[in-house]
């Protein structure tokens, strides 16, 4: 240190204050950046953004032609489900982006990685000596508290850019097919991070602990969230299911009651005698019983679902909100002919295990027909729900739960 | 800055509540005028609610009641911080940054605009002495570095009010007297300095003015010379180092307790001659050195007899110094004659102005019992 004569302060040229937007926007851009160096610094970061950047190149080794699956250089697999001429290649590299990509790599692996990442922020703002610095500024406690979680979702933003970006030039070079609806996972993967972050958030302000943010909320994730998500699923699917069989008995009464309808001009007695009209007249009863139990049992399940439905209604909806990618990133329509096939695929398996078994064959065939059907209702239902269901709703969750670490962050003595 | 009856209570969790846990009054009315261009003091032994004080102006805590401006402006508000350093204790600097981007960071939030704080972050590096690792990252820096950077931070924004935590905590001589330096500066340029520190010596080298804080309130404050008032002793140095004993026979001095053990032969000698005192085994003595006087444990308390009136004494053969507990210069000049007469040489007769530190120990000894609980660091959340 020199004994310098200058002036440490002078007041004569000291620097103008900044006041009103200008030191809103300097702020926040010094924060910015301050999280974008606080990112840089932690080795998760660029671990997870390699482990993207692979997950992203694994998807060169897969290609598909009119013969099936080409894995690296072995040749055609699967070819009676997977080829090019049921479905073609750009939706087959999007489901394999939304499956692989996006549900298994990104919407799980890489946001638990970012969770641990992120999860300290708070406690390490609001610890002491950290927390003194921050708020002895004119810098309002809202502000700081709601910049530093946008700051946060940078950490997924980025990490899901550089993974769209190397799967978009992957699957385009690769499988010559360019897909930029698949930049749709940045905002929705963000936004799916965003409920569980707020978590975090909370939590953290609350313990001022990592670790408890953490827990709670991978806890709050797996045991709560994922756990009423596939209880709706699960229920939903039986809902459907007991509709298809619902639907299958009405049709069955009809088509009984049909047959019985050309035995009409013949007298009581001589119907009596009459095989084919005794046939007809057992199927309509087992029809009949078929219909009342399905109906039964399908006033149930409804009556289940709307309960889970009722409990899910205020919790974040990670899942629907993928979906939502799933729904932007593939019409329904090209899957049809690929739906059709594994419909076939399915019925035929189940044929032949009945054959096997020395079972009935058609009655095999109709039930793997009515639980294939089913599944597609359960997905296309799932699928189409609302965005204000499925998006509305966690963002309301959301900005409760930012609502309250806001009220909490403001009335608190550091 | 002048602030009034500023207090606060902690109140309990709701969940410590229901248990019957009571609030924690920390502050009971804390009257506080920190003038332009001076350096204040404020001291309190631990729990006397400092650090509560220096948050409450802050912002970082909530008064229960305050009246009062800052810089002519609310206490607190986003406007006055804009003219306000602060270096807290104990600070946690993000590890990430250097020692640049910690000044350049945090004069942005303060509000200093791009170019200004690229040239006052070098500027203040320099004159703090860290200009040659100001592009390291915080988590290589010793803690006297830290200091120095934090120190920078706090001035980055030319601020007319610098509030100190514990500046100089933990930092070696060289950083503390050059963190003197600085504030010395500051306060030469018209800046207000507000330091809390423990460090008494440290701050009754820099500061004007000191408010002393007990059990919540302001017991004493004024400057050192204003609290010294009436406080003042007279000292006779002898020129030999007498042993206690012979010094109570030949001046017929009455001592309190049991007498200290003589100072060691070896000693004895050093001390005569100026050289360093070996060390001392201090287990195997008798008594410690009683805090904030400055004796040794040599030293022994009594009373003399001056004209029939006993005046109290203290003498350290180690210092050769015989101290008069007399506000009065009768009865030290009594005393003086009185050694004189015995045929002991004396080197000097002075008066003495008490230590911030035996100031402060008076203080803290004699501030009333307040009715509140006990405060301290720990509060409810």
């Amino acid at each position: 240190m020199t004994t310098a004569p200058e002036p440490i302060l002078d007041y004569r040229t000291a620097p103008p204050r900044l006041h009103g937007p200008a030191l809103v926007l300097s702020q926040s851009w010094a924060l910015t950046i301050d999280a974008y160096r606080q990112i840089q610094s932690r080795k998760l970061f660029w671990i997870t953004l390699i482990l993207s950047t692979l997950v992203a190149a694994s998807f060169s080794l897969v290609g598909i032609n009119p013969n099936g699956l080409k894995v690296l250089w072995f040749d055609e697999f699967a070819g009676e489900v997977f080829n090019s001429n049921l479905i073609s290649p750009a939706a087959f590299y999007k489901l394999v982006f939304l499956n692989f990509g996006i549900s298994i790599w990104l919407a799980w692996a890489a946001i638990i990685l970012a969770l641990v990442s992120t999860a300290g922020m708070i406690p390490e703002l609001i610890s002491d000596g950290s927390i003194d610095l921050y708020l002895s500024k004119p810098l309002g406690r809202v502000r700081l508290l709601l910049t530093k979680y946008i700051l946060g979702l940078m950490f997924v933003a980025l990490q899901t850019v550089c993974f769209c970006l190397a799967a978009f030039l992957v699957i385009g070079i690769r499988g010559g097919e360019w897909l930029p609806g698949l930049f749709w996972a940045v905002p929705l993967v963000t936004l799916l991070y965003s409920y569980l972050f707020a978590i975090a958030v909370i939590i953290g302000l609350l313990t001022g602990s990592t670790v408890a943010a953490i827990l709670v909320t991978l806890l709050m994730w797996m045991l709560v969230i994922f756990a009423v998500d596939a209880a709706d699923q699960g229920i939903l699917s039986a809902v459907q299911l007991q509709e298809v069989r619902r639907d299958s008995a009405q049709r069955s009464v009809e088509f009984n009651q049909a047959l019985m309808a050309r035995f009409g001009s013949m007298s009581p007695e001589q119907r009596d005698q009459n095989t084919g009209y005794k046939t007809a007249e057992a199927g309509l009863d087992a029809s009949r019983s078929e219909f009342a139990a399905a109906e039964a049992s399908l006033e149930s399940w409804r009556r289940a679902h709307w309960w889970v439905l009722a409990v899910k209604a205020p919790l974040p909806k990670t899942a629907e909100t993928m979906a939502v990618l799933q729904r932007k990133l593939i019409d329904s329509a090209e899957l049809n002919a690929w739906r059709d096939e594994l419909t076939q695929v399915q019925s035929d398996q189940a044929a032949e295990r009945a054959a096997a078994r020395d079972r009935d064959i058609e009655e095999a065939r109709r039930r793997a027909e009515q639980s294939s059907t089913a599944a597609e209702q359960t997905e296309s239902s799932y699928v189409n729900r609302s965005a204000w269901w499925s998006i509305g709703t966690s963002v309301a969750f959301e900005v409760v739960l930012l609502a309250i670490a806001c009220w909490i962050f403001t009335r608190r003595d550091f | 800055m002048d602030v009034r009856n500023v207090s606060k209570v902690f109140k309990p969790g709701a969940i410590s509540s229901v248990f019957g846990k009571k609030g924690v009054r920390a502050l009971a009315g804390v009257d506080l005028s920190v003038y332009r261009g001076e350096i204040f003091g404020l001291l309190g032994p631990n729990g006397a609610g400092k650090s509560t004080l220096v948050k409450i102006l802050l912002g970082l805590v909530r008064p229960t009641s305050l009246e009062g401006q800052l810089l002519g402006a609310p206490v607190g508000g986003r406007r006055t911080m804009t003219r306000v350093g602060y270096l807290p204790e104990q600070h946690r600097f993000p590890p990430y940054l250097t020692g640049r981007q910690i000044v350049e960071f945090f004069s942005a939030l303060q509000g200093v605009g791009r170019r200004d704080r690229k040239q006052r972050a070098a500027a203040l590096l320099d004159r703090v002495g860290m200009t040659d690792a100001a592009d390291r990252r915080v988590n290589t820096y010793s803690k006297g570095m830290r200091q120095r950077v934090g120190l920078a931070q706090a001035l980055a924004a030319a601020p007319e009010l610098i509030i100190l935590d514990e500046p100089t905590d933990g930092v070696d001589p060289l950083a503390r007297r050059d963190i003197r330096d600085v504030l010395l500066d500051v306060r030469r340029e018209g800046a207000s300095v507000f330091v809390n520190s423990h460090l008494l010596g440290e701050l009754e080298l820099i500061c004007d003015r000191v408010a002393i804080l007990v059990n919540g309130v302001v017991a004493r404050q004024g400057t050192i010379d204003e609290l010294a008032l009436g406080s003042e002793r007279y000292e006779i140095e002898l020129v030999e180092p007498l042993a206690v004993p012979d010094l109570g026979q030949k001046l017929g001095i009455e001592w309190e307790g049991q007498l200290p053990p003589p100072l060691p032969d070896e000693s004895r000698s050093a001390a005569a001659a100026g050289r360093p005192v070996p060390t001392l085994d201090y287990r195997s003595f008798p008594r410690v050195p009683t805090p904030g006087t400055g004796l040794s444990p040599f030293a022994a308390q009594g009373k003399l007899a001056l004209n029939g009136d006993p005046t109290r004494i203290s003498y350290d053969p180690f210092t050769r110094i015989l101290r008069l507990e007399s506000l009065d210069l009768a009865p030290a000049t009594a005393a003086l004659d009185a050694v004189r007469h015995a045929g002991i040489l004396v080197r000097r007769f002075t008066p003495v102005r008490p230590t911030l530190e035996e100031l402060f120990f008076n203080t803290i000894g004699a501030a009333p019992a307040t009715s509140m609980q006990s405060p301290g660091p720990s509060r409810p959340h």
